[in-house]
């Protein structure tokens, strides 16, 4: 099986860290090796990208660089991450003047990208390095009757070019979500926008889209929300959180990390699974099994 | 009738902005667009606002990409859209013409923040702000990682980046203008 330079990001280590913790249980049942490396930082994301092109390739070329050392390819939880991360090696690969320019700036900290590592989201490793059907047989408690509402978000499969996302629509998260035994309900805005990345640009605008997709979820007779990104997982969960305490509209419906859905059909302990650690109640999966 | 914007082709047209602003291949694709509005209709930020998106948001993404075209610098950089776009990749993912409107966008948005400090809102400030002092967007939340068996994070990455950052000029260029 695969090795992976596991790339945490900041938003999981500051508010999901049961998103890692379920991922790296249900990793180590499959085989897959993880490492930590140390000097790994923020990965340069969005919002460094719109101040400066230049320091968002820097930034990115300083972890791809450092995984590169270790002779690991890179596996992010955060879809944040993975698109950011992705993006600079498609450039940094595509273009060798651009990688010498790059290069030229981590200098002074003995530094250097060759553009020779892949980066995988976590939901990839599942799929490809894996397999379904692996998957499939270590399901002990698998779900009944359970419609889940799979959230691809934007960035595990757009741009498609560069994530390489080879189908549109996507399947790859349906068919994990469907290993487990549970449904995956055809709603509408499955890979539409969470609303997470202007959450501090306007905090109304935010809890307008997370609200749309819950209703949109709900239509579907959607039991949970199933998502693989910490940005998907807070406005789904803290968000739909204040949006019932502020606006007064309840949707009472939970959001479950990927890892989470799968750890408890394979009869993890749902203590490091983090369970308990969901802001939004997850208690009503128990009677799905 | 809807109100025109008041343009005068010879005053507003910044010849220099069409010829140099793009640094990457991405951005370039910009001049193939034919205006079929894909991009628009598929903004879940346009979705949002409906029949008030000219108001909230100035120019939708077609009219974006046209303006860019045409030159009309000062417009297109004084437009809301561009700090609310989510960076979704939707209009990107579906333009019939490759254009990567999410890409132009960035740009626009590294431009605005280099020549017109006082565009620049405040979030992302903040955001820079927060990246220089402590190396990462947000605090670690380690009674939690202790809890869930988690390993320490010693934060050596976050030093090497806020010393990075500095490196790259990070501080001077989002000083607020005569501060």
């Amino acid at each position: 099986m695969q090795s992976y330079a596991i790339f945490l990001g900041c938003s999981i280590p500051a508010r999901v860290n049961h998103y890692e913790a379920s991922s790296r249980m249900v990793l180590k049942e499959f085989g897959v090796d993880l490492f930590d490396i140390e000097l790994f930082s923020c990965c340069g994301p969005v919002p460094l990208r719109s101040i400066s092109f230049e320091m968002f390739l820097t930034v990115g070329a300083r972890n791809l660089a450092l995984a590169e050392a270790e002779g690991l390819d890179i596996m992010c939880l955060c879809s944040g991450c993975f698109s950011t991360l992705s993006d600079v090696n498609h450039q940094l690969r595509e273009d060798s003047q651009l990688r010498k320019d790059i290069n030229k700036k981590l200098e002074p900290a003995g530094m250097a990208y060759g553009g020779k590592i892949a980066v995988k989201h976590f939901l990839n490793v599942l799929h490809q390095d894996v397999g379904i059907d692996t998957i499939k047989k270590r399901i002990v408690r698998p779900y009944k009757d359970l419609r889940i509402a799979t959230h691809y978000g934007c960035h595990t499969v757009r741009p498609s070019k560069i994530v390489q996302s080879s189908d549109i629509p996507p399947v790859f998260f349906d068919e994990l979500v469907k290993a487990t035994g549970a449904e995956s309900v055809e709603w509408s805005a499955k890979a539409a926008c969470c609303g997470g990345p202007v959450l501090g640009a306007d905090e109304e605008l935010a809890m307008d889209l997370c609200e749309k997709k819950l209703a949109d979820a709900k239509a579907w007779n959607a039991d949970f929300l199933c998502t693989s990104c910490p940005f998907c997982q807070v406005q789904f969960d803290s968000i739909q959180a204040k949006i019932a305490s502020d606006r007064g509209n309840t949707y009472d419906l939970p959001s479950i990390l990927y890892p989470q859905l799968l750890g408890l059909a394979m009869d993890m302990d749902t203590d490091l699974l983090g369970i308990d650690n969901n802001r939004i109640s997850l208690d009503s999966i128990n009677t799905f099994f | 009738m809807e109100q025109a914007i008041p343009l005068n082709m010879n005053k507003d047209r910044d010849k220099g902005f069409i010829n140099g602003m793009f640094s990457s291949i991405q951005a370039q694709t910009s001049a193939s667009c034919f205006q079929c509005i894909t991009c628009t209709n598929g903004c879940p930020i346009v979705l949002n606002y409906r029949e008030q998106a000219k108001e909230k948001l100035d120019l939708l993404p077609h009219q974006l990409m046209y303006a860019v075209r045409l030159g009309l610098k000062d417009l297109v950089l004084e437009t809301q859209m561009l700090w609310l776009c989510t960076e979704c990749y939707m209009c990107t993912e579906y333009c019939p013409q490759g254009v990567h409107v999410c890409d132009v966008i960035y740009e626009l948005k590294n431009l605005a923040i280099k020549e017109r400090k006082d565009l620049m809102p405040r979030g992302l400030r903040l955001f820079a702000h927060t990246l220089l002092d402590n190396g990462r967007t947000a605090e670690i939340m380690d009674w939690e990682r202790e809890d869930l068996e988690l390993p320490e994070l010693s934060g050596a990455g976050d030093a090497d980046l806020q010393e990075l950052l500095g490196q790259l000029g990070l501080p001077q260029l989002i000083e607020q203008e005569g501060s």
